[in-house]
């Protein structure tokens, strides 16, 4: 049933699809490139400009990704993350990309623990849990509701077939807009298992949404 | 042969799942998943799909979320000499550290032992003592719990002291002379006269410390000095034996006695110090009271009072010098018969 409304997108033009304004723009990634440097030394020394820039480059992302994988209290989780990563800005040292690695690495381990404290969660695509997770999660949200072309439940949906490694390269790769290298850094595994199961998992998708013939 | 191609040709409906993987290239994925670049055709539908994925996941937080979350992120960043970790230290920097941590380790480590050696049962460091003496860097074994044994003694406790050094002759295999500590152990404790039996324990640990050979007939003699420490029946075997310092006494204080008497009887005789005569009757041995009383029948009325003095001065103690007194006064007879 849902590969059937998920055939809808995969026919729309890219444009269309995403929307006139805004859409493309989010798909750029987010970064501070040369800026980095001096924001991360200001961090250091909690200076509050620096951590806004810092929680606006990576917040949307992170809260994405964990969002993606199901987690519950999103906002939650997102705030430990960084708070985390505040207290242990000393300790790092590094570029941009593994700032971010390192970020992604904090939220993963941060949402594998929430899962171990609250045991498993019911898997909210279908069913009759989704509409609840849809109002408090992203219908709520009117502006975003009118950009976005897709719905967290359908986006669920989509990705419910893929296992949870598979979830979990898909939502590095493309919501936290992490490299090969960064994600294998995130999920302690190769690039070459991240490449097989990027792969495996593309092609999992394109049968769900384009069909086998 | 037809056939077989037919099932895995382009027009077969059972297309193979390894058909469908190797379609695509691990660039076209990157290009795929990244959004930015166009995918090829095969990909073009997952690509739209997981752009809008992304947009839909993901939300911008609002201006007030991301100040007032920074000002909270700010805070807890640790002020940063509470990491000192931060500045890595040079390879010369830390092999001078590592040789001094060494350097500092091992002189400690020296004085510690040093005094660790030192300590007796109940001092802090006796714990330390006893664990480098099983590794084997201090010296142990009954020689060392002699000398501990010995500075238990000099503060009272004469139970402890034996029962340390009959364990470390038990742990040394000499099962004989620890048993027959425990034995002098028990005696000690259940006839506790002070001074005397400490002084005895002490020169018996002071042999023992002196005494190099161990063995069968080391153990005999322990356990025979041991028998010696916990009656009174043996002390008077102690008595006839060879000289220990205390029958040593004992001798040195007969021949006393002997002199003085005769002077004593001497000086009675003529009537002369009466005086005198107590002081030294007072001092000396129990044999002066026999003496005395034997030159009483010889002698005045102040001789009796010297006897007395002397009787309740000192209880007659050791069997072996009442053996002697019968032979003494009758030395002490004939001066007093002389004049």
């Amino acid at each position: 049933m849902c590969c059937r409304v998920l055939r809808k997108w995969a026919n729309l033009p890219i444009s269309k699809a995403i929307g006139a304004s805004g859409g493309l723009r989010k798909v750029e990634a987010l970064t501070l490139k040369e800026y980095f440097g001096s924001t991360l030394a200001a961090a250091r020394t909690g200076a509050a400009w620096a951590w806004e820039a810092i929680y606006r480059d990576l917040a949307g992302a992170v809260a994405g990704y964990l969002r993606g994988r199901g987690a519950e209290d999103v906002e939650d989780l997102v705030s430990e993350t960084f708070l985390s990563v505040a207290k242990d800005i000393h300790r790092f040292a590094g570029g941009e990309s593994e700032f971010r690695s390192w970020v992604f690495t904090i939220a993963h381990r941060r949402m594998q623990d929430d899962w171990r404290a609250k045991g498993r969660q019911v898997d909210v695509a279908d069913g009759e849990y989704a509409g609840h997770a849809a109002e408090n999660a992203w219908l709520g949200n009117v502006e975003h509701e009118a950009m976005t072309a897709m719905s967290l439940i359908q986006v669920r949906a989509m990705i419910s077939h893929l296992t949870v490694s598979q979830r979990d390269v898909v939502l590095l790769r493309v919501v936290g807009d992490l490299s090969v290298a960064e994600t294998a850094k995130v999920l302690h595994t190769s690039q070459g298992a991240v490449r097989a199961l990027q792969h495996r998992a593309l092609h999992d998708l394109r049968k769900d949404l384009v069909g086998d013939a | 042969m037809w056939e077989t191609r037919n099932k895995t040709g382009p027009h077969s409906d059972n297309k193979g799942e390894m058909r469908n993987h190797t379609r695509f290239t691990d660039r076209d994925a990157d290009a795929a998943v990244s959004g930015l670049v166009p995918a090829a055709p095969e990909l073009a539908a997952v690509q739209r799909a997981l752009s809008l994925m992304k947009v839909a996941l993901i939300t911008e937080p609002s201006a007030e979320e991301i100040s007032a979350q920074a000002a909270r992120f700010a805070a807890a960043v640790p002020a940063p000499d509470a990491a000192p970790q931060r500045r890595p230290a040079s390879p010369w920097r830390r092999r001078v550290a590592a040789v001094i941590a060494v350097a500092t380790i091992s002189g400690v480590g020296l004085a510690g032992a040093a005094t660790a050696n030192e300590a007796a049962p109940g001092d802090p460091m006796y714990g330390v003592d006893r664990a480098l003496e099983r590794l084997g860097i201090l010296d142990g074994g009954t020689g060392e719990r002699v000398d501990e044994a010995q500075k238990l003694l000099a503060d009272d406790d004469v139970d402890g002291a034996l029962e340390l050094v009959s364990d470390s002759l038990e742990s040394d295999g000499e099962l004989e002379a620890a048993t027959g500590l425990r034995n002098a152990a028990l005696a000690v404790a259940s006839n506790s006269s002070g001074d005397d039996v400490r002084s005895r324990v002490s020169a018996m640990l002071e042999w023992m410390a002196g005494e190099d050979s161990r063995g069968a007939e080391f153990g005999a003699q322990v356990s025979e000095r041991a028998r010696q420490l916990s009656g009174h029946e043996n002390a008077s075997q102690n008595a006839n034996k060879d000289a220990t310092a205390n029958e040593k006494a004992n001798e040195n204080a007969n021949e006393n006695a002997n002199e003085n008497a005769n002077e004593n009887a001497n000086e009675n005789a003529n009537g002369n110090a009466n005086g005198n005569a107590n002081e030294n009757a007072n001092e000396n041995a129990n044999e002066n009271a026999n003496k005395d009383e034997n030159s009483k029948d010889n002698a005045n009325d102040n001789a009796d009072k010297d006897a007395n003095a002397s009787e309740n001065a000192k209880p007659p103690a050791d069997p072996g010098a009442e053996g002697k007194a019968p032979e003494t006064p009758a030395g002490t007879d004939k001066p007093v018969g002389k004049p």
